[in-house]
């Protein structure tokens, strides 16, 4: 099928965005890499009145190192994160995670910030930022107002960006100690959306000991689930196997899948224990220095 | 023979396929891109139910629709209301009854496909929905709602030789297992479709793609009760078939309504509809016993096989023959019981598809010499090797064959494979496991014994003066056209150049039989090899009456006839000199058939063996095949390129069947509507590398030259995954698509569920 008629704009300006943001209301809609938006529209299940295209606002493309935080710009394309040497060497999490969104066709196209205001519970970078820990900043005719990545996913495909807002930029913090981080993902087939997919940053001091430790799983909830609260039975904590069998109990209590097509509610809830372990393990070990190599 | 040169390396070699380039470049019209001045568009109300009465059926208010022109129903088919390649009980438009979610119930033919769309909505038919049949084997009960007039069994075949019963009681070691096998999608590119164009004379042109234009021919003269030369069929280039296009699809409807309406009209199904719709391969259950005695001689092998053929018949008694006929595979058991069932049901219609019945018996077969193997404390290819056939041994069902080294060669030949051999890495503190599988398989060409399988071709040296070679077979993308023009350039001595191949269309080509069995390479290259002396003779015989020269002194080259080294007539002025007597030769003669009287008995069979390197994550039970080899034993490689192209397709369309492939039906209806659901490897999801080699040489006595290969790479390699499954991690597979949650779900129940905990 191909999409209902739809007004199209193509403004210049950031400034000239909002403004017809603000112009077309809930009838706007914003299109950057178009990789959800435009199969969506063409299967009719959206059908934007006005579609503001931001791809001529190149001041949003960006990739910027800034002492204690890299800053990337929305309109920055998801291949240009993956190629990245200050994402390699500042944010591996990013580096790992990205490939694993759709093909390299699709990220050629697919941007940063629209795969973060879409929020596809499955999506790579959502999970990824929500790990990471963040700043999203966010701005209308008004102001720029700056909203964690723990308040900015609301429900499926939901946001706390309102119709005449658009994201700008994320700021992304750079951990300074012994940090490690994992990406992991199962999906039937490469390049498809996740079973289940896991993601954790965490940083240890000189005895090895976690200080800090954000493990993050998408595909289970509505929004990429953080597992609250594991700071407090981890930190100060050396891994072992009970610690890692607590991640497993914790994930098992904290996580709800439902059951489709593609794979059952338990299988689901399985594989977001292993994944979560893994991905702990694995991003210990990295901050403790050992290789890890991914087959 | 001209096939001396080469070996090993052919498959290297470089040759450009003669549609290679339109084909590349996008610039090939396929039969569904062809548009007519004032062509209508056409579409197909299929049924809401999978097993209903239909009550009553009202078309008024969609022919009233503007820019309707035509609505069809079951009164308006002009002769036979059925089709089908065996029995024709498939309704071309139901009457009274559904039996399948895709029983086309009324068409449409309008002024733009959406209009069509919109009629098609405003078709009234009341149901009374009826109960679903969707368990075969319940289909077979009596107590079941029965299908057909002759009950739910639609064929039934058998094999026996020796006393199973008795042999088991001497057996060291019985293996006893059950095998599912899904409903597998061909998912051609292309979805079914084409234009029907009513001619002034009466006659009417159909430009649609399948595997047997003159089949078409046939089965569309009984519905149209229309004399067969009246049709016109053109039906190639297809993008795709993989078998699933051979039985007709939407021709009754575009031709009935273009015959009604007077005008073209062009028919192409949308994924959804070809989904449900289309044929699939037959899902079965497949219950076999094996024992063996202690040094490994299998002595008796007990198979029960039940196919799911779905509402109608198509090729279903076929696939069923050869799938008893295969269950043996190339073991020389002497104790043998086989039986089949092909049941109709209320689950779309299955029918055929590369393999044709062996890959599901192939995939049983294989995973029972597996198993022995393993019981019996034997490497599982010494245990092949004990079995394995002589060249001058009988078929599988004890008929004569021709005789053949393929079933040794390819053991051997994948014996030797390093893949085997090499290293096993782990990861995640043990967690990937890798696992090593070798499978092999036998697999017959032609239809078999008792069945019409005529071939035949023409060449001629047309006006034009180029040298015509004409066959009835399709081009769908098997690399047919590369392999009449390597044949025909080989035998003939002239240059491609000089020929003009024609194909896929019955106003201009001979009888040659389907395009389907393996059969197109083999009927070309013998056709060929008949008709090369009595056409160069004729040729060289008009070229010295042109010019003089005596025939022993020329030779066929090059643009022409030539003489001591430079050109002395082209073809074109020998076609200008003779024009009043055409140079044309035919042949006609029947595919090799095996001279004992078993239905669907094979004489000619090539050989493949599969090794693959798998690895399993126990965590999460994801499979993936890093490394595959094949080894085929076909006869000589004509197009290289064409056979590296069937092998490592048939490759990955096994992969996916192995893996992810399954048209899933819940009560009779699809739940897989689409490529979003129903899995297809991509390229992130092939092995990493696919080593093929054909091994060229054919026992001395066979003068049958190079057989197809068409199905041969889809048969072993399912098997090769599920025994490298099981080497990595002790789970044996019994049913694809091989289930991950299953994999996890039995790890946890053996020991090795220790390496999952806090790993």
């Amino acid at each position: 099928m191909k999409p209902v008629k739809f007004d199209y704009y193509s403004p210049k300006t950031v400034d000239e965005a909002l403004t017809l943001l603000e112009e077309a209301g809930f009838d706007g809609k914003i299109i950057a890499g178009g990789q959800s938006l435009v199969p969506i529209m063409n299967m009719r299940l959206s059908s934007p009145e006005c579609l503001i295209d931001i791809n001529q606002l190149h001041d949003l493309q960006f990739i910027e190192f800034d002492s204690d935080k890299v800053k990337i710009g929305a309109l920055t394309r998801q291949a240009e994160v993956e190629r990245s040497d200050v994402v390699q060497k500042h944010l591996g999490l990013l580096s790992e995670a990205v490939p694993f969104i759709g093909h390299v066709q699709t990220r050629n196209r697919g941007t940063f910030g629209g795969s973060l205001v879409h929020a596809d519970p499955t999506a790579e970078i959502p999970l990824s930022l929500m790990a990471l820990g963040g700043t999203l900043h966010i701005a209308s005719k008004e102001e720029v107002r700056e909203v964690n990545v723990e308040d900015f996913f609301i429900t499926y495909l939901t946001t706390d960006i309102m119709p005449n807002e658009m994201l700008t930029e994320i700021h992304i913090p750079i951990e300074q100690e012994r940090n490690g981080y994992s990406f992991y993902e199962i999906s039937r087939r490469h390049g498809d959306f996740a079973l289940v997919a896991s993601a954790c940053q965490l940083t240890i001091d000189h005895l090895d000991r976690i200080t800090n430790v954000r493990l993050v799983l998408g595909g289970v909830e509505a929004t990429p689930l953080l597992i609250e609260g594991a700071n407090e039975w981890m930190n100060g904590e050396v891994l072992s196997d009970s610690l890692l069998q607590k991640v497993e109990d914790i994930v098992d209590e904290m996580v709800d899948p439902e059951s489709d097509i593609h794979a059952t509610a338990e299988y689901r809830r399985h594989l977001s224990k292993k994944l979560a372990v893994r991905t702990v393990k694995s991003a210990y070990e990295r901050a403790r220095g050992e290789a890890n190599e991914r087959s | 023979m001209d096939y001396e040169e080469g070996k090993g390396l052919r498959l290297k070699q470089v040759c450009i396929r003669p549609d290679g380039v339109e084909k590349v470049t996008g610039h090939l019209k396929f039969l569904t891109d062809l548009s007519f001045p004032n062509m209508l568009f056409a579409k197909i109300l299929r049924s809401e139910y999978p097993h209903a009465n239909i009550v009553s059926i009202s078309t008024e208010k969609a022919e009233e629709l503007p820019g309707v022109r035509a609505v069809i129903t079951s009164k308006d088919v002009l002769g036979l209301n059925g089709f089908g390649l065996i029995f024709p009980d498939q309704p071309v438009l139901c009457k009274d009854k559904v039996r399948f979610v895709g029983d086309a119930v009324a068409a449409v033919a309008a002024e733009t496909e959406e209009i069509a769309e919109a009629a098609l909505q405003l078709i009234e038919v009341e149901y009374e929905p009826l109960p679903v049949v969707d368990d075969p084997e319940q289909a077979m009960l009596p107590s079941s709602p029965q299908l057909h007039p002759n009950g739910n069994i639609l064929h039934q075949a058998s094999y026996q030789s020796g006393n199973v019963e008795e042999a088991f009681q001497s057996c060291d070691c019985i293996v006893e297992e059950t095998y599912q096998l899904p409903r597998q999608m061909h998912a051609y590119m292309e979805t079914e479709g084409g234009v029907f164009v009513p001619e002034k004379d009466g006659t009417l042109t159909v430009y649609a793609g399948t595997q047997h234009g003159y089949k078409d021919r046939y089965q569309l003269a009984r519905i149209l009760n229309m004399p067969e030369e009246d049709i016109r069929v053109v039906s190639s280039p297809l993008g795709g078939s993989f078998g699933g296009k051979d039985e007709l699809n939407i021709q009754p409807y575009g031709a009935l309504l273009a015959l009604k309406t007077g005008f073209p009209v062009k028919i192409h199904q949308t994924r959804r509809e070809s989904v449900r719709s289309g044929i699939k391969r037959h899902p079965m259950k497949i219950k076999m016993k094996t024992g063996a005695k202690k040094n490994g001689k299998i002595i008796a092998h007990q198979v029960r096989i039940i196919a799911d053929t779905g509402a109608y018949a198509t090729l279903g008694p076929a696939v069923l023959d050869f799938a008893v006929e295969h269950a043996t595979g190339p073991y020389m058991i002497p104790n043998i019981q086989v039986e089949g069932y092909s049941v109709f049901t209320n689950n779309g219609v299955a029918g055929e598809f590369r393999g044709f019945g062996g890959n599901q018996v192939t995939f049983a077969l294989e995973g029972q010499i597996d198993r022995l193997a393993v019981k019996l404390g034997m490497s599982p290819l010494e245990l092949r090797q004990k079995n394995l056939r002589q060249a001058h041994d009988p078929g599988p069902v004890g008929q004569k064959i021709a005789p053949t080294d393929g079933a040794q060669q390819v053991l051997k030949q994948i014996s030797q494979s390093k893949l085997l051999n090499s290293c096993r890495k782990q990861d995640h503190n043990g967690l990937i496991k890798t696992g090593v599988g070798v499978a092999i398989t036998m697999h017959g060409g032609g239809l078999g014994y008792g069945r019409l399988d005529p071939a035949g071709g023409r060449i001629s040296l047309n006006e034009e003066g180029k040298i015509e070679i004409a066959f009835g077979f399709e081009e769908f993308g098997q690399g047919l056209l590369a392999v009449i023009e390597q044949i025909a350039i080989r035998a003939i001595g002239c240059s491609r150049e000089d020929l003009h191949i024609v194909i896929g269309d019955t106003y201009k080509v001979p009888r040659s039989g389907s395009s389907t069995a393996s059969r197109g390479t083999s009927m070309v290259w013998q056709a060929i090899q008949r008709m090369k002396a009595p056409f160069q003779n004729s040729l060289l015989e008009r070229a010295s009456q042109c010019t003089d020269v005596p025939v022993s002194q020329l030779k066929i080259g090059e643009k022409g006839v030539w003489h001591q080294d430079e050109l002395l007539i082209s073809y074109k002025e020998l076609a200008k000199q003779t024009i009043d007597k055409p140079l044309i030769i035919e042949t006609r003669f029947d595919f090799p058939a095996t001279p004992c009287s078993i239905p669907g008995g094979h004489f000619l069979y090539s050989f493949a063996a599969c090794a693959v390197k798998v690895e399993v994550d126990l965590a999460t039970g994801f499979v993936r095949v890093k490394h595959l080899e094949q080894a085929v034993a076909a006869g000589p490689v004509i197009f290289p390129q064409g056979y590296l192209g069937q092998i490592e397709g048939g490759s990955v369309m096994a992969l996916g069947y192995t893996l992810t492939e399954e048209a899933l039906i819940e009560k009779g209806t699809y739940v897989t509507e689409n490529f979003d659901t129903y899995l297809i490897p991509t390229i992130k999801d092939v092995p990493l590398s696919i080593d093929i080699t054909a091994i060229e040489e054919l026992c001395e006595e066979d003068e049958y030259g190079p057989r197809g290969v068409g199905e041969i790479g889809t048969v072993a390699v399912a098997p090769a995954i599920a025994m490298a499954i099981y080497d990595a991690t002790g789970i044996w597979v019994n049913k694809l698509p091989v289930s991950r949650e299953e994999i996890v779900n039995k790890m946890m129940e053996t020991e090795m569920s220790k390496w999952l905990t806090s790993k």
